[in-house]
């Protein structure tokens, strides 16, 4: 008689949400057919860290989502294989496990099938599927690694996914201001203290959309950025012209660390975002008619973005992930 | 005698049995079909070849990619009796070939109901997804793909190739039009006179110049459409379809 072992994960394997936040924040959903486990994050670390996964071996998810900086870019815009230049900024991907619709226009429905964005972009890492699944198929190491952590070979189901497990890890919620709001007083400086209340005042309505814990109601908005928009944003998806230049609203944690700013990465410093807001509003048809009119003095800028400075995480400063 | 009534019934069973299987066996072969259907790409009258030059709408152009879906197919009988094979969905292209899974009544089909494009639920993504199922799953992964990767779902349509716009007649600025979305899921209807005996194949056929009708490649407008991108375009196209489609 002959056994055949097979690969059994138990729910002793399995590594909850709760175990990867701190306790004064809400826990994020992880899909029950994608549970989290150690194999499955550590393969997911390993293919965000190759530039294999592009067609031209040069490109790897880390090279636009940098460690350093939150796991966003300094540049505008990215370059990927060949030089190629896309449309839009890469963003943080600090706590993406809480968003609900992904991409800054929510054009795909979950995490766990969003690394094929970039993976078969032309203009970023430009590999079809299909013909990175081959490539990666003849490599031992993978073999031996997914079938470890999905009991088969790699396979279009569970590529993205070991991905979408590793991102699911990248959470924040370590810096100042969550010290603060657990109770540390002392934990904003008396700058970003007033900078605090004028983020909550009624005179910015700043939190009428970066509102909650990640500091995003998640909404889709158009903050009047342009007058004509070279890139539709959420209209290209739901294909009504109201959807013209709306963009998901971003978290604001490590807002410090993610410049350049906007969908674009035209706005370079936060600076420059308050003077767009204060100044710059285009009036576009779609412009949120939550932005208000206001003008802030010098010192009231200076303690909005001290404010804004006290949403960096400990561990995203330091690149510790 | 208990044991002979049982030989009796051994016996009686056996035949009843017999003629079973005998009257089944009639019913397979004479009364029922293997449906197959292909896909035929048409241009200028004559069969679509992937890399040839051809003069449309005033350019030269060659087409590389040529794929649609299929789905939500009943055909109508002479009785108004209906054969649904809406649970398939059909990927359309050159040299593809889709076999009905069970053999259908042989008949005379008069109307064929369909829509090109994937219905709102299986696009969407939301819980089943392109990449939950195999390879030989129509809604699959396929290279050429079929799906969009910035939004979720289905390109419902999908032509790629190149015109030439620098008058050497070589073809090699490139065209796509990639249509999907839920808005645009194109609802077909298509009355015919069609038998379907053993082994029959149906063609549903697309034409090149119908579906391009009004559609100058000269203009950088005309030349690309991701359907946000160029919803104008995408939509001209979708109501071309119609023209477009037939079967044979």
């Amino acid at each position: 008689m002959i056994w055949i072992a097979c690969k059994d994960i138990s729910d002793k394997d399995h590594i909850t949400a709760e175990s990867l936040v701190p306790p004064h924040v809400s826990t994020f959903k992880v899909p029950e057919d994608n549970p989290l486990t150690e194999a499955k994050i550590n393969l997911g670390k390993r293919l965000f860290n190759d530039p294999s996964l592009s067609l031209d071996s040069t490109i790897s998810c880390a090279s636009c989502h940098k460690v350093d900086l939150a796991f966003a870019d300094s540049l505008s815009i990215t370059p990927g294989i060949h030089g190629n230049l896309g449309d839009r900024n890469p963003p943080s991907l600090l706590n993406a496990a809480y968003l609900t619709r992904i991409n800054k226009d929510g054009g795909v429905a979950k995490l766990d099938i969003q690394a094929l964005v970039p993976i078969e972009d032309e203009n970023e890492m430009g590999i079809s599927i299909i013909t990175l699944i081959d490539r990666l198929q003849a490599n031992p190491v993978y073999n031996q690694l997914f079938s470890s952590a999905y009991g088969s070979n790699v396979n279009g189901y569970n590529l993205p996914r070991a991905l979408a497990s590793y991102v699911r890890t990248l959470t924040s919620f370590d810096s100042p201001y969550d010290n603060y709001i657990k109770g540390d007083l002392t934990a904003l400086s008396s700058s970003a203290l007033r900078g605090r209340a004028l983020f909550f005042s009624e005179r910015l309505n700043c939190a009428s959309c970066h509102s909650g814990e990640l500091l995003t109601n998640q909404s889709f908005e158009n903050n009047g950025l342009y007058v004509d928009y070279p890139d539709l944003g959420r209209a290209l998806i739901t294909l009504n012209t109201t959807d013209i230049g709306k963009f998901r609203v971003p978290s604001l944690r490590n807002v410090a660390l993610t410049a350049p700013y906007m969908f674009d990465g035209s706005l370079y410093s936060l600076e420059e975002v308050l003077d767009h807001y204060q100044h710059n509003l285009s009036g576009h048809a779609n412009q949120s008619q939550l932005l208000k009119s206001f003008e802030l003095n010098d010192s009231e800028v200076q303690n909005l973005i001290a404010f804004l400075k006290s949403l960096t995480g400990d561990k995203a400063r330091r690149g510790a992930y | 005698m208990i044991k002979a009534n049982f030989n009796i019934y051994l016996i009686a069973s056996a035949i009843v049995l017999l003629l079973t299987i005998q009257g089944c066996g009639d019913e397979t072969d004479s009364d029922t079909a293997e449906l197959k259907f292909d896909f035929e790409f048409q241009i200028n009258d004559e069969d679509l070849a992937f890399g040839q030059v051809y003069d449309l709408n005033g350019s030269k152009v060659s087409f590389k990619v040529a794929n649609y879906y299929i789905g939500g197919l009943k055909m109508t009988q002479t009785d108004d009796a209906v054969i649904d094979l809406s649970s398939d969905y059909l990927l359309a292209g050159p040299g593809n070939l889709f076999t009905v899974g069970d053999r259908i009544p042989a008949t005379n089909i008069v109307k064929f109901d369909f829509f090109i494009g994937v219905d709102e639920t299986t696009n969407n993504q939301t819980e089943t997804d392109f990449t939950s199922r195999p390879s030989s799953d129509p809604l699959g992964m396929k290279d050429p793909s079929m799906h969009w990767n910035w939004n979720s779902g289905y390109k419902f349509v999908r032509i790629d190739g190149e015109v030439d716009t620098d008058g050497d007649d070589l073809p090699d600025t490139p065209i796509s039009y990639h249509i999907g979305s839920n808005p645009l899921l194109k609802n077909i209807s298509i009355s015919t006179n069609r038998a379907i005996d053993d082994d029959s194949t149906i063609s549903f056929v697309f034409d090149m110049n119908e579906f391009f009708e009004s559609v100058d490649f000269k203009t950088v407008e005309n030349q690309d459409t991701h359907t946000g991108n160029n919803l104008a375009l995408a939509q001209l196209l979708v109501s071309n379809l119609e023209s477009a489609l037939s079967v044979d």
